[in-house]
């Protein structure tokens, strides 16, 4: 499967966490349709991974509770899926510099994931 | 020309917690014109509510979020004879002294009914907040495990479900007695009252998620914020999440979300010690209150619930399992914290598994540790129908 994935997070500075809004694009890159789980794209808990200045891991808070069987779609080659996560910081978070990659989880191997994409979170 | 007149009325006036006052204001348009007033801003506590100490000192109240699209709409257009509510909670500071307060609708800008030339004004409403009783907001309860503690139920052996009624007759017995002297003889009160805001984090780490749910491994963090009251006179628990909507939602959505999140966790179980007061236990009362400034979590509003702080507009049961988070509980699915829960949402799964479903006892864990500490005893949880 050639997928690849994108990041965007807007605006790239705020004072408050509800304000940024993350849109994460999985792309099939390959030349034949792929089936698509689109589950690990349904929540920010599961699609984005984000760490502070110093590297740390900001955790999520929990995802919500899985469907009975994992949706899938058809991603046509050149299709995208993107999945909008808007205020996807959890509220008291602190201030500071921080940087966030979409992970598209599909299977054991290793996850398809984005560039890194920096955002400030300013003092309200 | 369009005028407004507000109406400030309160359900309790004495003998009030800074941080648990609330009242509502009404607004009616008593023109013949249509007037245009923004409800979404003039929910905000800090634009329009002028509080005054009893040296006539203004209290200055939080800041209020930061504008959103419908504060900066023109607003609703409110028909001749026309009445809207707006009701404000929680936005004192717990830590305001005691005494008698006044406060009062002060609108002076077009958006909120007024002018600087003409505010729109309601007549001073006089309260009286009473001392806090409890810990002091912001100071951490000692003893208090903050871990995950949930763990699956051991079931009984059966000598012990044998004996146990037997035991537990004879130990009312001579606590019936006990408490008659101490009531009758040493005049005992049941008056007590003590709140506690609680802010615990709260952790949990996912595996052995099976083929196509892989995502879901993972260590996940969130923050259990409420406000605990121990309420001797009324024999509850109550447990107030304030929480403040970001985005478009109905008020008939609204109040569906209230609706499923209380009737799912409200008066099904309650808190037990051995004790005199409230002998038959505190009921643990969930109240979930929107308001506009001073919250406990942040939610914002789509098309599908996503996690605690995203939630699907049209959705009326998975919130209910988010609002489990909010109380501290842990998720009941795949393996958690090192627990096999099987997969999520079984026919017989508790909220935690299966948002369809009600709680049990041990989703409450949170609440039932955070009144321990508060009282300095240790409580367990028993369903409400059941004795204590």
């Amino acid at each position: 499967m050639a997928l690849s994935a994108r990041l965007s997070i807007e605006p790239s500075e705020a004072d408050a966490t509800e304000r940024f809004v993350a849109v994460c694009r999985v792309t099939n890159e390959g030349d034949e349709g792929v089936s698509l789980n689109v589950a690990p794209l349904s929540s920010p808990s599961l699609a984005l991974e984000i760490e502070d200045a110093s590297g740390s891991p900001v955790h999520l808070p929990p995802p919500p509770v899985p469907p009975a069987e994992p949706p899938i779609e058809r991603l046509e080659a050149g299709q995208e899926k993107e999945a909008e996560f808007a205020g996807f910081l959890p509220s008291w978070t602190q201030p500071g510099r921080y940087r966030a990659r979409c992970r598209y989880v599909a299977g054991s191997g290793e996850p398809v994931v984005s560039d890194w994409v920096e955002f400030t979170l300013t003092p309200g | 020309m369009p005028r407004l007149e507000a109406q400030i009325r309160a359900e309790r006036l004495e003998d009030v917690a800074a941080g648990e006052l609330g009242f509502s204001v009404a607004l009616t348009n008593s023109s013949s014109e249509p007037a245009r007033l923004n409800l979404h801003q003039a929910s905000h506590p800090a634009l329009v509510l002028d509080v005054r100490d009893r040296n006539d000192r203004q209290v200055l109240l939080p800041p209020p979020s930061a504008p959103d699209k419908e504060d900066l709409e023109e607003g609703q257009v409110i028909a001749p004879g026309e009445s809207v509510s707006i009701d404000y909670v929680g936005f004192l500071d717990r830590s305001l002294a005691p005494g008698e307060y006044r406060i009062r609708y002060f609108g002076e800008f077009p958006a909120l009914g007024g002018s600087k030339e003409d505010p729109l004004r309601s007549d001073w409403l006089t309260v009286t907040l009473r001392p806090e009783r409890g810990f002091v907001t912001g100071i951490g309860i000692p003893g208090f495990r903050p871990g995950p503690d949930d763990t699956l139920p051991r079931p009984k052996p059966p000598w012990l479900r044998l004996v146990e009624p037997i035991w537990i007759f004879i130990w009312d017995f001579w606590w019936w007695i006990y408490c008659w002297i101490l009531r009758h003889l040493f005049g005992q009160h049941c008056d007590d009252v003590r709140s506690q805001e609680i802010d615990q984090a709260r952790t949990e780490t996912i595996s052995n998620a099976p083929a196509g749910f892989e995502a879901w491994n993972g260590t996940y963090l969130w923050r259990a914020r409420f406000l605990l009251t121990l309420d001797e006179p009324n024999c509850t628990a109550r447990v107030l999440i304030r929480v403040r909507l970001v985005g478009t939602i109905s008020a008939a959505q609204r109040t569906a979300w209230e609706t499923a999140i209380e009737a799912a966790w409200n008066s099904r179980f309650k808190l037990c010690r051995r004790v005199c007061c409230c002998s038959d236990g505190l009921r643990i009362v969930t109240d979930i209150q929107f308001v506009t400034s001073g919250e406990h979590q942040v939610v914002n509003v789509g098309t599908t619930t996503t996690n605690m702080g995203n939630w699907g507009a049209s959705d009326t049961v998975d919130v209910s399992h988010e609002f489990g988070h909010m109380l501290g509980a842990l998720d009941e699915y795949f393996t958690v914290n090192g627990v096999d829960w099987g997969v999520g949402r079984q026919p017989t799964g508790a909220i935690m598994n299966n948002p369809a479903n009600p709680p049990v006892a041990r989703h409450y864990s949170t609440v039932r540790q955070a009144a321990g500490t508060l009282r300095g005893a240790t409580y367990s949880t028993v369903a409400q129908s059941s004795s204590c």
